[in-house]
């Protein structure tokens, strides 16, 4: 006998047995559970929205537990890596010896040449008595840039809190800016690159000062997003990016990309640091580092002062005209 | 009271517990640190829970769906429910069209997961949007596109692992 199907009887075909009404209890039941999920779920991305820190402690443990299988994995790419270097390194030595010694003779040159100009920056700012921050390095560490998604460009950095890592703390490589740390575990943090979409760096043209934003988008190239109205030059394949200082995140001078693209609106740029090889990343300190409030004693009350009705000025009365005079 | 021939076995533990260990592994499988210019590998995780809410819908409730997703969501760096809400609204339409369709060969299950993978490529595209980060669409729809391309093979390595499963005793088959 089969307890599934429906008894028909007196009272109408098809009467549920109770197992067929245990399935729909807990398809209900599941269907119901289900929903309280997805209400969850849309919870989770509303507090984001509102608190994008929310879950940044979840991630930063996440990454310390990855960080040092990261490491083990990475170990035999580098070592293959610098074994390919060195190789390089030897065939190559006479060439980049002259290079070398012809860019240090360049160098000397420019130094010459500009020793007298540092002079008189020094002068005048002593003049001003203009205070110049100081850029403060936190930690150097490896950094692995991970692929597996594509709705954020990261990498992981084997430094965490413990070495003084905080959030929104810049991340710097040999070619220039890589990013800014986001989450930070006790071991580990993770970094936002610069091809991130939701990265956003304010930059400048070395060439013309123009003030810009760089913008990622997730792909390998970044937008540079600034007012063509008030230019006074056309932009150029070539010229270089290099942050502005704005904001006070990120020190100024930083070199950053490179336009590949200037006719596009907007011009597009090719990162100098390249997500494939990161390497050792500078972690520093923000440049200008957030205001800190001074604590002010709360002003005394001041008792009311009683409102006095003022009294309207007279108003003076009319002088007759004088007569025609004959 | 008999147990009916057609009420199916109750799963060993090991058997419940594999297609939730299959994702989990497909999603450390994301961490790793490929060095690629772009990224968008393609989500293993995702054409695994497609293709076990396909043939296992049982072994893959809705909240283990979405702990899988917050997983990957803590996996990737992306805000937490991303991959979480992803998860359930495929869980929940992989296992509707997975209990319509019947047996299916090869090219109509390729379809039926390309649009599984194409919704939750959209999915995660809203979800982001309502965390507040920017929306890559590119780079989704190409990570969408190489998973599409590699579903048959993932398809084919949880249809041989169930079948493992259904004729191992031992396994609650």
């Amino acid at each position: 006998m089969n307890d599934r199907a429906p008894i028909s009887g007196r009272w109408g075909a098809g009467r549920r047995t109770s197992f067929a009404r245990r399935d729909l209890n807990l398809a209900l039941a599941g269907a119901l559970l289900t929903g309280v999920i997805l209400a969850f779920a849309l919870l989770l991305l509303i507090l984001a929205r509102v608190n994008p820190e929310l879950g940044a402690r979840a991630r930063g443990a996440v990454s310390d537990v990855l960080s040092p299988v990261t490491r083990l994995i990475m170990a035999p790419v580098n070592g293959v890596r610098a074994l390919a270097d060195r190789v390089g390194d030897h065939l190559d030595t006479v060439d980049k010896l002259r290079e070398t010694e012809e860019a240090l003779r360049a160098a000397e040159r420019s130094v010459k040449e500009s020793a007298a100009a540092r002079a008189e920056l020094r002068e005048a700012e002593a003049l001003l008595k203009l205070r110049r921050p100081e850029r403060r390095l936190v930690v150097s560490a490896q950094a692995s840039a991970l692929s597996g998604s594509g709705a954020v460009r990261q990498a992981t950095l084997a430094a965490g809190l413990r070495h003084g890592v905080q959030p929104r703390m810049p991340a710097i490589a040999a070619e220039g800016l890589a990013g800014r740390v986001t989450d930070v575990g006790l071991i580990s943090a993770r970094v936002m690159l610069l091809s991130d979409p939701n990265s956003r760096v304010p930059v400048q043209v070395e060439r013309t000062g123009w003030t810009g934003i760089a913008a990622g988008t997730g792909e390998v190239d970044l937008l540079f997003l600034f007012d063509p109205a008030s230019a006074t030059d056309a932009l150029r394949v070539g010229d270089r990016l290099v942050t502005s200082g704005d904001g006070g995140l990120f020190p100024p001078g930083l070199p950053v990309a490179i336009i590949t693209d200037a006719g596009g609106s907007p011009p597009r740029a090719r990162p100098l640091v390249r997500p494939a090889a990161l390497g050792v990343l500078s972690i520093e300190a923000p440049w200008l580092p957030p205001a800190e409030p001074v604590a002010t004693a709360p002003a005394a009350d001041e008792p009311d002062q009683p409102v006095v009705p003022t009294v309207p000025a007279p108003v003076a009365a009319p002088v007759a005209s004088p007569g025609p005079t004959p | 009271m008999s147990r009916s021939i057609d009420q199916p076995a109750l799963p060993s533990p090991v058997a419940a517990l594999l297609p939730v260990l299959t994702i989990a592994g497909g999603a450390l499988v994301l961490a790793l640190p490929l060095p690629m210019a772009m990224g968008g590998l393609p989500m293993l995780p995702l054409i695994l829970l497609v293709a076990w809410s396909g043939v296992q819908p049982r072994l893959i409730p809705g909240w283990a769906a979405f702990l899988l997703g917050l997983l990957l969501d803590a996996l990737t760096g992306l805000p937490l429910g991303v991959m979480g809400a992803s998860f359930v609204g495929v869980r929940v339409m992989g296992g509707l069209a997975g209990s319509r369709a019947g047996g299916r060969g090869l090219l109509e299950e390729w379809l039926a997961g390309a649009a599984l993978l194409m919704a939750a490529a959209a999915f995660q595209m809203a979800a982001l949007a309502l965390a507040g980060n920017v929306v890559a669409a590119p780079g989704l729809l190409v990570q969408a596109a190489l998973s599409i391309l590699l579903y048959p093979a993932g398809f084919a390595i949880v249809a041989r692992v169930n079948r493992k499963l259904a004729d191992n005793p031992d396994l609650g088959g």
